[in-house]
């Protein structure tokens, strides 16, 4: 009777020990199989941000004429495009190293990084006008 | 005897645990994925993303409009609400198995400057951030599988 007791614990044991192997298993090439064949390309989020943000970054510079400072402008610039991206689920942040007005020449030397989860990509920038 | 049956019994259930985990992993392993995944939607997200992105990168060939629109037909086309050849540019760049429709906003305007009805099923939306005519323009462009509307 305890021989027999033992053995049924012993087979339960071995039979959970395989549902959880095999549940796991088919989770895992369920989540494989859903990512199957995806690309990841940051490229023409790059080029937009390369195109259009130092357009954007002049033209506010130009509006605020003097009244904030430029890194107050960098900020402003920067966050309407953080927010247009990040509704996307793409994450860009902007870091600012350094604003210069000199000789009516502004020099604008930042970094961005730029992220869909899966892959990061930081670029260094300086943008004269 | 009764000791033996037992380990008997043991390596039954072990060898039938064993087979069913191989059987389950052949299976797994053969299936096909291509249902379960979103390659499709994948790819037609890229497809607006680079058509979009070579109409912004493409130059206007008069110098003057050029300048004038920072080296962009899109944002020549979008500053001149230049809709019919915005649409025709996308119906030949783009698969004709493939329908769109193309929103933007720009300061506090909504317009649609392709408008087709979207479908009941999958779309994959596309964007772009342009500067044209002095501002920020947020484009975006729903794509799917599907007949397309002239």
């Amino acid at each position: 009777m305890n021989t027999k007791g033992q053995l049924l614990l012993v087979s339960g044991l071995l039979m959970s020990i395989t549902l959880i192997a095999v549940s796991s298993t088919i989770t895992h090439s369920v989540n494989l199989g859903a990512h199957q064949g995806e690309r990841h390309d940051l490229t023409p989020l790059i080029s937009g941000i390369e195109s259009n943000f130092p357009l954007a970054l002049e033209y506010q510079v130009d509006q605020d004429d003097g009244d904030v400072t430029l890194s107050e402008t960098f900020d402003n610039v920067s966050e309407d495009f953080e927010s247009l991206f990040a509704i996307r689920g793409t994450s860009l942040s902007f870091t600012l190293t350094s604003s210069a007005l000199d000789s009516g020449k502004y020099t604008f030397v930042y970094e961005y990084t730029l992220s869909d989860g899966t892959m990061t990509v930081t670029m260094s920038k300086t943008t004269v006008f | 005897m009764r000791n033996t049956k037992g380990q008997m019994h043991v390596l039954e259930v072990l060898l039938v645990g064993v087979l069913f985990t191989s059987a389950v992993n052949v299976a797994v392993n053969i299936l096909p994925t291509s249902d379960a995944d979103n390659s499709g939607q994948n790819d037609l997200y890229f497809s607006g993303m680079e058509i979009l992105e070579l109409l912004d990168n493409w130059e206007p060939s008069d110098a003057a409009i050029s300048a004038k629109h920072n080296g962009s037909t899109l944002s020549w086309w979008l500053a001149t609400d230049n809709n019919s050849a915005i649409k025709q540019y996308l119906d030949s760049g783009l698969s004709s198995s493939i329908s769109y429709r193309l929103e933007a906003t720009h300061g506090s305007q909504n317009e649609v400057i392709v408008d087709r009805a979207l479908p009941v099923g999958e779309v994959s939306t596309s964007f772009r951030i342009v500067w044209s005519d002095n501002e920020l323009w947020d484009l975006n462009l729903h794509l799917w599988y599907g007949y397309r509307e002239a």
